[in-house]
């Protein structure tokens, strides 16, 4: 998980500020006209949402692990957080972490079949107050069956007397 | 990117959400974004932060690419066990439609009381006038009588002295 470097780049007038938003306007975008509600994955274009992409991760939820999705973070840059997740199920996350924030609605995504955004604040170790929002978008190769979950975070730090 | 990693190795440990939660993990209260599409209200999305699904809902309205938008707010009682709902927003062209007729109901209504306003008062001058002629009339009647009376005492009494 990334910070917001969105919220010190100037950006052009009528562009959406939110991480959320964006990529929620971008998912919209992918879905095609009488071909189901969800996008598929192979239609995202990292290079079509570069300024989102750096703040996105995926979950699996294919196959046998659709109870208890498995993480499989999207971006490579997001290394030095990457390495301790992918490939473990959401439920064996790192408690406490923003990851695991971000991905804790999970299977509330995969029942009410929608795009979901919470957010919330945590401490971190150096006790740091941090705010954080995220969304996860279901995601679907054939329109109907939901895939995985294409999910973004990204956070702030706020300065505490 | 090195700041990136640098922020993403400070995130290490974290506390629940600040929004409240039930016991089952569920949110106590959300926010639905739904549209209206084949005659029916589907969710679009849901938040968590009510600004933020207003916000949503009146950006997809403005789009013009949505029918009707509305808010819906889902409020689980824990002590109850209820779901209470409600809707907080609503927007898209139908509502527009509807508002506009409303303004127009509204303006209609408004004419038609500054309309009656104008008649009730002409009315009341009108009786206010009739009501004065009226008074005045006991006045004017008795004046002519003692006309008369004066009229006839004259006549009476130059026949009398003839």
């Amino acid at each position: 998980m990334l910070g917001a470097p969105e919220t010190t780049t100037e950006r052009p007038v009528g562009l959406e500020r939110r991480l959320v938003f964006r990529l929620l306007s971008h998912w919209r975008t992918l879905i095609v006209e009488g071909e189901g509600d969800f996008p598929s994955f192979a239609d995202v274009d990292p290079s079509a949402m570069p300024d989102v992409w750096p703040f996105c991760f995926v979950l699996d939820t294919a196959t046998d692990c659709a109870d208890d999705p498995i993480v499989r973070i999207a971006q490579p840059s997001a290394a030095g957080l990457a390495g301790n997740v992918i490939g473990k199920p959401v439920s064996e996350l790192p408690d406490a972490t923003l990851i695991a924030q971000a991905c804790s609605y999970a299977q509330e995504v995969l029942r009410k079949r929608v795009p979901i955004s919470r957010g919330g604040d945590f401490i971190r170790r150096d006790g740091m107050r941090v705010l954080y929002r995220s969304i996860l978008l279901p995601m679907s190769d054939d329109g109907e069956n939901i895939a995985g979950l294409l999910g973004a975070a990204n956070f702030r730090e706020v300065k505490e007397p | 990117m090195a700041r990136q990693a640098q922020t993403a190795e400070r995130v290490e440990t974290a506390r629940p959400a600040a929004a409240p939660l039930s016991s089952s993990g569920a949110l106590s209260t959300s926010y639905e974004v739904q549209i209206f599409r084949d005659k029916r209200w589907r969710i679009d999305s849901m938040f968590d932060d009510k600004s933020l699904a207003l916000y949503e809902a009146r950006r997809m309205n403005d789009s013009g690419r949505y029918a009707c938008v509305r808010v819906v707010e889902e409020y689980f009682d824990e002590v109850s066990g209820q779901t209470k709902l409600g809707t907080i927003y609503r927007g898209g062209r139908i509502e527009h439609a509807r508002q506009t007729d409303l303004d127009d109901a509204i303006k209609r209504r408004n004419i038609k009381q500054q309309q009656s306003g104008a008649e009730f008062a002409a009315a009341a001058d009108a009786s206010a006038k009739h009501k004065q002629i009226a008074e005045s009339r006991p006045e004017l009647v008795l004046g002519i009588a003692g006309g008369i009376v004066l009229l006839v005492g004259a006549v009476a009494g130059a026949l009398l002295f003839k």
